[in-house]
């Protein structure tokens, strides 16, 4: 009975066919690999660049001269990821939709928390305590030391007025980084804003 | 002789020295180590969250299994054998492919549309190529595993829905994990809870398992020994794959936006599996009623039997018929075997001879009673 051909998979395909199919997706896991390496990760963002991010466009940030936007990491949904030398911007858009945080205070708590996973995978995350600062467009936001690895820099909750959502930037990079590329750094994160027109530049 | 003593001739249905079998478990081995690496950090920062997934994610096993097993498959469920090999394939090695494959493409869409354009499709162009064939190939490596696992586009569709289900089923625990991400790591608890609401209650109805199902009848009409074409079956696996990818790039694309199209996305594919799921049933139940005929005119089956023998509840019924004891045990042996025997056949290329065993043990059995 063993002979029984109960479907078109039987004798010698039953060998060549799995290897088959483990070849079709070994394939396209290279080829989608090699596209991926074969384009450019980055671009270069023009300077006075307002680049609008969040669920619907709802924030936007001015990028200044020499920045680079790393559009693997990027989403304009979610998040932006921009470098300038050795520096690095991450600005994450998060809507508080399973609860609204009382205050700036909760949120940076959820960042800290959040920190966690890096900590629980490995890597080595250490929060400062926070210092509540204002910018242009935001009041009530808290910046704070923070160090990942061996890069340092700072960590930002800025609120939107409501406290329904907020946008959590870390600013990070060496030691011994350019000061300049720090300052244009803070520029950014000053830039900031919720549901702002900015008619200042293009927007991407 | 006892019930016992006779042997149920058939070959097993999982070959464990197969060339598909081992493939099947190194590529869940290397999905079960992805998951680990993606999942087990999160997990160890919210632990309350993670409880709560694990006990969603068991719960939704226990009811889609049954159902899957129940509804999706028409006579008889499939064996356990394989319905855990295609939630395996499923929830491990189809999730650890698709996630290593997704970065890579999202990675392309990311680069080479504009940032906007990426934003908003790079998700709907990327899952229905990746994830759909990273789960349809589980279903063929069932086919390999065994012939006897996927013989009709019937088997193919129970073993899709199993495959996309078990894939669903992990896809629904790393988001209930990323809910919390998205939340700000705020209200972790309510944000693994809404997650999964969403996930489960309005979208839960058309996703993975119901892609996967049309893709896998394809696959189960393509290696069935039905008489058919190679090239009709070609076609019609293709036509399956790709209306399973239509389904796909439908729930992901930005089209019918808001809350009535994140509960029409859905049901929209649910109406799909339905109607596949209405054709491939009807097909198989013509072919077992047309056996069921010939293996009764053979003397095989009683006519009460036959009658009975295609439906679940009708088989519990005609079993209530016997005294209970021995009597029905022996009877439900018989069922038993005339249910392998008419399985058997399905096939419609299956020589008729071939299934002489199986008619010998019916007879055994019913000798014993």
């Amino acid at each position: 009975m063993d002979d029984f051909k109960g479907n078109a998979v039987h004798g010698a395909r039953r060998v060549w066919v799995p290897l088959v199919v483990a070849g079709v997706l070994l394939a396209l896991t290279a080829v989608e690999g090699l596209l991926a390496k074969a384009l450019p990760a980055s671009e270069p963002v023009p300077a006075g660049t307002v680049i609008e991010f969040g669920s619907t466009g709802q924030v936007s940030a001015q990028v200044g001269e020499g920045w680079t936007l790393d559009r693997t990491a990027s989403d304009l949904h979610s998040g932006l990821l921009l470098t300038r030398g050795d520096v690095s911007v991450r600005l994450t858009s998060v809507e508080f939709s399973a609860g609204k945080p009382d205050n700036a205070q909760e949120m940076w708590d959820g960042m800290e928390r959040l920190l966690g996973v890096a900590r629980h995978s490995g890597t080595e995350v250490w929060l400062g305590e926070p210092t509540e600062f204002d910018t242009k467009w935001i009041t009530g936001g808290l910046y704070g030391s923070l160090q990942v690895d061996t890069a340092i820099g700072t960590a930002f909750v800025l609120p939107a007025d409501d406290d329904a959502e907020a946008v959590e930037a870390q600013v990070l990079g060496p030691f011994d980084a350019d000061q300049a590329d720090w300052t244009a750094a803070t520029e950014i994160i000053d830039s900031v804003a919720f549901d702002e027109d900015d008619d200042t530049g293009e927007t991407a | 002789m006892t019930a016992q003593a006779l042997a149920l001739p058939r070959a097993p249905r999982v070959d464990v020295r197969s060339v598909a079998f081992w493939v099947m478990i190194a590529a869940s081995a290397y999905g079960l180590w992805t998951l680990k690496q993606n999942s087990v950090p999160t997990m160890l920062a919210f632990p309350p969250s993670a409880a709560l997934n694990v006990a969603v994610l068991l719960s939704c096993l226990a009811v889609g299994v049954w159902l899957a097993r129940r509804v999706m498959r028409p006579v008889q469920a499939p064996p356990w054998n394989g319905t855990w090999l295609a939630l395996m394939w499923g929830g491990l090695a189809a999730c650890g492919i698709a996630i290593l494959m997704n970065t890579r493409l999202l990675s392309v869409w990311s680069q080479s549309l504009g940032l906007e354009a990426a934003s908003d499709w790079s998700a709907a162009l990327t899952a229905p190529l990746n994830e759909e064939v990273a789960k349809l190939a589980g279903v063929v490596l069932l086919a390999a595993v065994s012939t006897r696992l996927v013989r009709s586009a019937a088997d193919g569709l129970a073993y899709g829905a199993l495959v996309g289900f078990g894939f669903q089923i992990t896809e629904n625990f790393t988001y209930g994990l990323n809910g919390i991400v998205m939340a700000g790591g705020v209200e972790p608890f309510t944000a693994t809870f809404q997650t999964l609401w969403i996930r489960i209650v309005l979208t839960g109805i058309g996703s993975h398992w119901a892609m996967s199902a049309v893709a896998g009848a394809g696959i189960g009409y393509l290696v069935s020994a039905s008489g058919r074409s190679a090239a009709r079956r070609v076609w019609v696996a293709i036509g399956c794959l790709l209306l399973a990818m239509g389904m796909h790039f439908l729930f992901d694309s930005p089209f019918l936006g808001g809350l009535a199209g994140t509960l029409a996305k859905p049901l929209i594919n649910f109406v799909v599996v339905m109607a596949v799921y209405f054709v491939v049933r009807r097909a198989f139940r013509a072919r077992w009623t047309a056996v069921s005929a010939e293996e009764a005119a053979a003397g095989t089956l009683t006519e009460d039997e036959e009658r009975s023998l295609s439906r679940r509840r009708s088989r519990r019924l005609h079993l209530r018929a016997f005294p209970a004891g021995p009597e029905r045990e022996a009877q439900a042996r018989v069922q038993r075997l005339q249910l392998a025997l008419v399985e058997e056949r399905v096939p419609a290329l299956a020589p008729a001879e071939a299934v002489q065993p199986w008619r010998d043990a019916v007879a055994e059995a019913r000798a014993a009673r």
